[in-house]
């Protein structure tokens, strides 16, 4: 009898440790890395995951400033550039293949940012330890990012998967959206960070997005819309806080946080920007120059942009043009970030916005404001009964001589106007109608049969 | 039957005559084992009474009998138990030789880990080397005493250099992505087999870097056992998949007392070379190179163009991988005992030398100790061992053995007058230069149990096992100015130095009760046990760069710049519960069910626990009257058969967590991004191995002859597969268990024959055979996966898909590659053919021949296989060379090139163009010409020992002394076209051929 209450307390004893097992499992997450429950307890890492896409963007890619960022390529792809460099040459000569591995990063990098906005986005909600205001910095900035990250991608690819949930088990078997679906969530994403942000830089400087930057970009996207009203409204929003933006010197809009900021990208540990890096030449070029003829074609006589933000290096194998307007090659000191959306394209906007609902003379004059400031003949005088055909042209051309070697505009530009056949086909011998959209990368397709290819590839 | 009646018949008449005979008598006697050495321990009893002693440890004994007449016995475990009888007066001393057990194998107990059985009551398949065997080598390493000695396990040597890395698979690779390291377990507690070196590039250790196993001393193993299939393995549950190799340390056998003394001195050196170009024929193809390619030779070919003597000449191998490794190793062990408690205290000491120029070496010492309160009969026992032992070493970052390819004219590498020689900057790589750039090393390791045993009742023991097991690892490695060629201009900033710490430790936990009893007419062996256990791995590696001067860069303190390099963090908590059920009938039937439930914090949050479990059976059928009495030549007979479930825990930590890591800063602060290469997984859990076994044990008159056959058929699924993810994901793989299967399956065969038995002169052989097959029996969405172009259905994990390589083009001198689809490019879709690598059998045979005092054991190895061969490690197409990459250097046999249009052959053309190198690395790389029969033959061991007389030795006061000699890896027999067949590569140094010679006395 003994043996079995005896046996009976051992079998006790086995099933109470048993059960006591789930637990004994519990372990501390790994101390080298952190948990997505562990990310989104406190105001502080829960900021670090948002700026770690902003560190991120600065490092490489379409973000960059660097060889394989927007500004690179999408340069390359237009006529701004002339290219040095063996990986670049599918972009110069647009003959791209599905294979580019610099086509991968263009279409990998936004979406990895996506991905961890997404992320954010389930972590925040799911938090309870996260502070209202920097709660709603967050969500905002997250928005924010997406949106950013959707236009590029609709822009260079058209129409892409919309992938708004971190769970692969859904992401990875949805079709490309339609254009039209993709910007209607870029509005809504916009939308919301307008509402969740404020003006004010939440870390002093202007590297991280603000209220403005959604509106800039809200204007931006209206105006690739053709939404005229719309955008001429949030560039006025954005034009009209005067107390924050100002048109500065054409040798102060580069420096960090000047008041023609809207938001830049503050650049990798001890370093400058990329874009500066890049492009000033101090040796033979071995990646990108300015198009052989663009400093003496694109620019009227006298336009202070073209001493300005053109420089030459000139060796013995030739002379080379470079732009100039960031102006630190390297250096531990900072002084310059990557600016990613300036005043300047703000009364672009409205004065193409204004000139296409006829208000000749309120567009002329924020023409005027970029023209004044380059040393130029305002147009109010010059031609004070300019058509709106004359005007849009113009407008054109002072796209392309303010914004050149900034994220791509002159090639986005050529392609919402219609224009890209027009004018590459001349200079680019292999140019086909349909390389105004990149292809999609081959471990998109292969991997989710869903996703279709861009016609011509 | 005669024979019981005859004992019961003298036993009754002793018992007649003790109760006529009022006199006491003494017997006296001493025992020795064969070869001439006095066994103490052996227990004396005269039969059919109370009356019995132990010999002590000169093997003496006496006992008091009460009769003139009877019987006694000599028994011991291990030993054959022998009687004699005794007429008092008659004979006064016993003189007995005990014959060891091996002609009775089947009675050696077995460790099965959580129990022992007896070899001829086994259900499961379990191969075992003793402490006896692992003595006769002279290695560094105790997995290198396995090679070629057990069915089903491979163990590949990854370099010659000690401490390095080893790779072992029991009955070949399992899981197609995650680990197939077998479970170690030494002295019950759980031992890492993972490498515990951090890697720089500089891997000078292997891939699998420094092996733990390294840092266990082989002479302090007393048993090494290997288990294999599901009825041994699934006790170990998600952990048993890949096999399991228990290790068990020295303990004082019961009664001895005695101070065991080993000490042996010894040289390595490498035993196969590469025949390599000499001078002449060098700059001979280097010159048809330039005339092949319509080229002269620029100002920077220094070999041909006048810069370096065109009649100089250097055997490189000599030079870099020529010399002799000294190893000494010494150990002490002295045990005793003192009433029930039994100790055995050792220390012990290894050091080896490097064939490398320059002075680097691996030292480790040691302690061993084992304590024993209680016996088995008592009611509480207890047992506690300790190991500790501490390494140091000191090698090159750099393997020299690359080195061998340098130009065969290139200059001296130091000048007159002593200092390393540039020759007019034309030297871009001098191997002296490298000797500091070192790789500094001291790792401690200490592996404790206590276990504890007590009877609670009759047949009922609670038994609790605690284990802890620690290694801690510092390393030093170091770049300095000085190592630099002239014409690299380095500068302060290049002096790089890496501190890395790593540390591993587990402690463990389990209870468990046994129980045994009779049930109907059978006998039923129960245990039920839990497990706990928790490891720590932890890396941190800091590179270290800008010091001021090459003497302080062991001064972290020095560098003016820091960063981190490398770290690592994982915890992993297990815990289980098992339980077996052992059930024998009439000794002939037996039934082993085992099964473990298992808990583990490597599993997704819904995966972590599972079952494991198998049944194993045995029936003797020798013990039936049919074959009893019709086939009297079988002397045994066993048919067994096992199924069972065992799992695959090595697999990545954390893989069911989406995991944040540190991104750069952004304005200064710290900042965190998603591991996007890897999605957290919740569902992420074991792969799954069933293994089924079939086998057949027979033993032939009187067991002279043994033969075990075991047919196995494992099938692994539930891989841990990346699975790539489009790239909209935003993650670029999944690492999903997905339902791919592999399939090992295989025939070990394992024999031993007693050819003679005399007590002068003993000769027995040993042979083992295995012959594998794998294949890939399913791989959903293959071709869509990573993999597509690394494995084919149907086809071994270890095929390589290539192209076709044509042999050289007759009109053009090249490799012919096909372009399968003809898109004009080499790529993976034109890799259709297959080449199958890897092994189609290996093993070994065994002698061991005693002649008196002498003996010689002897064991070959043999591989039949496809691996490497020279190409695969040559840098560049024959013919080119560059000052910076210096290794243009190749073997004698690319002398057969292609010279002229019209020529037949396998080597293309000289050239030093970079447009024929890249048609060389694509028939190098992916055209598979590089795999070749890379089959040997190996002297593995050889050992003589003579084992002095006793009579010589009482004089001295010494018990026993023998004096050997062994050698290691001795000759090799292989067309194999490189360097060694076993690490099949050029740039790592081969295993070394040992020969030792040793002096073990006991006092």
């Amino acid at each position: 009898m003994k043996n079995i209450k005896l046996i009976y307390l051992i079998a006790g004893v086995i099933i109470y440790l048993q059960t006591s097992c789930k637990k004994f499992l519990d372990i501390d997450a790994p101390k080298n890395s952190l948990s997505s429950a562990q990310i989104f307890k406190n105001d502080e890492t829960a900021t670090s995951a948002v700026t770690g896409i902003y560190s991120d963007m600065a490092n490489s890619g379409y973000a960059s400033g660097g060889n394989a960022s927007i500004t690179s390529l999408c340069g390359m792809s237009a006529d701004e550039f002339e290219n040095y460099n063996f990986g670049l040459v599918e972009f110069y000569e647009n003959t791209l293949h599905a294979q580019n591995t610099s086509i991968y990063s263009l279409y990998a990098l936004p979406y990895t940012h996506i991905y961890t906005v997404n992320a954010i986005l389930d972590g925040l909600s799911a938090s309870k330890g996260i502070s209202p205001p920097v709660r709603s910095q967050l969500e905002g900035e997250a928005h924010f990012i997406r949106a950013f990250c959707y236009f590029y991608l609709v822009n260079l690819f058209g129409p892409v998967p919309l992938q708004l949930n971190s769970d692969y088990r859904e992401s990875r078997n949805h079709p490309r959206a339609p254009e039209a679906a993709v910007y209607q969530q870029i509005i809504a994403d916009l939308e919301t960070a307008e509402r969740l942000l404020t003006d004010t830089y939440v870390s002093g400087e202007r590297v991280r997005p603000n209220r403005a930057a959604s509106q800039a970009l809200l204007a931006r996207t209206y105006l690739y819309l053709k939404d005229w009203q719309n955008a001429e409204k949030y560039a006025s929003l954005v034009i009209g806080k005067t107390g924050i933006y100002d048109l500065v010197g054409l040798d102060e809009i580069f420096i960090k946080n000047s008041r023609e900021t809207i938001w830049s990208i503050f650049p990798s540990a001890n370093t400058n920007s990329q874009d500066g890096n890049l492009f000033i030449l101090q040796a033979t070029p071995d990646y990108v120059s300015l198009r052989k003829n663009f400093a003496s074609t694109a620019f009227e006589p006298n336009d202070k942009r073209k001493t300005a933000w053109i420089g030459n290096y000139i060796d013995q194998t030739g002379s080379y043009d470079f732009p100039y307007k960031y102006k630190v090659k390297s250096s531990t000191t900072i002084s310059e970030y990557s600016v990613v959306f300036r005043l300047a394209e703000q009364y672009l906007i409205r004065a193409e916005a204004r000139a296409m609902q006829n208000k000749l003379t309120e567009s002329a004059s924020d023409l005027d404001q970029l023209r004044r400031r380059a040393g130029l003949l305002p147009i109010q005088t010059s031609h004070p009964d300019i058509s709106q055909i004359q005007l849009l042209n113009a407008m054109q051309h002072e796209r392309q001589t303010e914004l050149f070697a900034e994220w791509g505009h002159r090639w986005f530009d050529l392609k919402r106007s219609g224009l890209s056949t027009a004018i590459l086909s001349p200079i680019k011998s292999d140019w086909k109608a349909t390389d105004i959209l990149y292809p999609i990368p081959v471990e998109e397709t292969s991997r989710n049969h869903q996703i279709t290819q861009n016609d011509g590839y | 039957m005669k024979k019981t009646i005859l004992t019961i018949v003298l036993a009754m008449l002793c018992l007649i005559f003790s109760l006529q005979s009022q006199d006491q008598d003494t017997i006296t006697g001493t025992i020795y084992t064969q070869d001439r050495k006095p066994l103490a321990g052996v227990t004396i009893k005269i039969m059919d009474t109370d009356i019995s002693t132990i010999t002590d440890e000169n093997g003496k004994f006496s006992l008091v009998s009460k009769t003139k007449k009877g019987t006694v016995t000599f028994s011991y475990t291990g030993y054959e138990t022998q009687s004699m009888d005794y007429i008092m007066g008659r004979e006064d001393k016993f003189k007995i030789f005990m014959r060891e057990l091996r002609s009775q194998l089947q009675e050696v107990e077995i460790n099965a880990g959580y129990y022992t059985v007896k070899e001829r009551e086994r259900t499961g398949s379990i191969s075992r080397v003793s402490a006896e065997t692992i003595e006769k080598q002279p290695i560094n390493n105790p997995l290198q005493a396995l090679q070629g000695r057990v069915p089903g396990v491979t163990i590949t040597q990854q370099t010659g250099l000690p401490g390095g890395g080893f790779s072992v698979q029991i009955r070949g690779r399992n899981s197609i992505a995650s680990g197939n390291d077998p479970l170690y377990i030494v002295d019950g507690v759980s031992y890492p087999s993972t490498k515990i070196s951090f890697n720089d590039g500089g891997n000078i250790l292997g891939s699998n870097g420094a092996n733990p196993l390294s840092l266990l001393n082989p002479y302090d193993i007393e048993s090494i056992e290997v288990l294999k299939d599901a009825d041994a393995t699934a006790i170990y549950g998600s952990r048993g998949a890949n096999g399991v190799i228990l290790i068990k340390t020295k303990k004082n056998k019961r009664g001895n007392s005695q101070l065991n003394a080993v000490f042996s001195q010894g040289a390595a050196a490498v035993d196969r070379r590469a025949k390599m170009l000499k001078t002449e024929q060098y700059l001979e193809m280097r010159r048809e190179a330039f005339k092949n390619d319509g080229l002269t030779p620029t100002t920077r070919d220094f070999d041909v163009n006048g810069s370096w003597a065109a009649d100089k000449y250097t055997d490189w191998q000599k030079e870099m991988i020529g010399g002799a490794a000294s190893m000494t190793s010494a150990a002490l062990n002295l045990s005793g005992s003192s009433g029930k408690i039994s100790y055995l205290l050792g220390g012990n000491y290894y050091r080896e030398g490097t064939v490398y120029p320059g002075s680097f070496g691996f030292n480790r010492g040691g302690m061993h100790s084992s304590l024993d309160i209680g016996s088995p009969e008592s009611t509480f026992q207890a047992s506690f061992t300790t190991n500790y032992t501490r390494t140091n070493s000191l090698l090159p970052r750099n393997d020299f053995t690359q080195f061998m390819s340098l130009a065969p004219n290139a200059p001296d590498l130091y000048d007159a007058s002593g200092n390393l020689n540039w020759a007019n900057n034309t030297v871009y790589i001098n191997p002296m230069a490298l000797l500091p750039r070192t790789n500094k090393a001291a790792t401690d390791n200490l592996v404790a149990n206590l276990n504890l045993s007590y009877k609670l009742w009759r047949n009922l023991e609670l038994k609790g096992s605690f284990g802890y097991t620690t290694q801690s690892r510092a390393e030093l490695n170091k770049i300095p100015l000085a190592s630099f060629a002239p014409v690299n201009n380095a500068t302060a900033a290049n002096r790089t130095s890496y501190f890395a710490n790593a540390g591993n430790n587990t402690w463990q936990a389990e209870p468990q009760l046994n129980y045994s009893t009779k049930l109907g007419s059978g006998r039923l062996e129960a245990l039920a046990g839990l497990t706990f256990q928790e490891n720590k791995n932890e890396m941190k590696a800091l590179e270290a760069s800008g010091f001021s001067s090459d003497e302080l860069m062991e001064n972290i303190q020095s560098a003016a710049n820091l960063q981190p390099f490398q770290v690592t963090y994982a915890q992993y908590r297990y815990t289980a519960i098992f339980a077996r059920l052992n059930y024998s009938l009439a000794g002939k039937y037996f039934m082993n069910l085992t099964g473990r439930r298992d808990g583990s914090s490597r599993f997704g949050q819904d995966r972590q626990f599972a079952n494991f479990g198998a049944i194993g059976a045995a029936w003797i059928f020798s013990e039936e009257k049919l074959f009893k009495e019709n086939f009297r030549f079988l002397s045994f007979g066993k048919l067994r058969a096992s199924y069972g479930i065992t799992g695959n825990d090595q697999i990545s930590d954390y893989g069911y967590l989406q995991l944040w890591y540190s991104g750069n800063s952004y304005q200064g602060n710290a900042t965190v991004r998603p591991n996007t290469g890897r999605v957290g997984n919740p569902d992420f859990a074991w792969e799954t191995n069933r293994k089924l076994e079939a086998a057949i044990q027979l033993g032939f008159w009187q067991d002279k002859i043994n033969l075990e056959v075991s047919w196995y058929r494992n099938r692994s699924s539930n891989q841990l597969i990346g699975d790539p993810l489009p790239l909209s994901t935003g993650s670029s793989t999944i690492t999903a268990n997905r339902p791919a299967t592999v399939e090992n399956s295989g025939l070990e065969i394992g024999t031993n024959f007693k050819l003679v038995d005399k007590t002068n002169l003993t000769w027995s052989a040993a042979f083992n055979m295995t012959i594998p097959k794998s294949r890939l029996i399913a791989y959903p969405g293959l071709e869509s996966s990573n993999d597509a172009y690394n494995y084919i259905i149907g086809q071994p994990l270890s095929i390589r898909r290539i192209y076709q390589v044509n042999n050289v083009d007759p009109q053009t001198g090249l490799y012919d590659i096909e372009d399968y689809d003809g898109n004009g490019t080499l790529d993976d879709a034109d890799r259709y053919r297959d080449k199958f690598t890897g092994q189609y059998f290996f093993g070994g045979i065994q002698n061991t021949l005693r002649y008196k005092q002498f003996s010689l054991d002897f064991l070959f190895s043999f591989v039949k296989q496809n691996g490497n061969n020279y190409i695969s490690s040559t840098t560049f197409t024959p013919g080119l060379w560059t000052p910076d990459t210096p290794y243009g250097n190749q073997l004698s046999v690319v002398m057969d090139r292609w010279q002229q249009p019209g020529d037949q052959s396998g080597v293309q053309k000289f050239s030093t163009t970079n447009s024929v190198n890249t048609i060389f690395n694509y028939a190098k790389y992916d055209g598979g010409i590089a795999i070749q029969d890379a089959s040997y033959i190996r002297l593995k061991n050889i050992s003589v020992s003579y084992t002095l007389p006793a009579k010589l030795l009482s004089a001295i006061r010494v018990k026993q002394a023998a004096l050997n000699i062994q050698g290691q890896n001795v000759l090799t027999i292989s067309k194999y076209k490189g360097l060694d067949p076993e690490t099949l590569s050029m740039y790592s140094l081969p295993p070394l051929r040992v020969f030792s010679v040793g002096l073990n006395l006991t006092f």
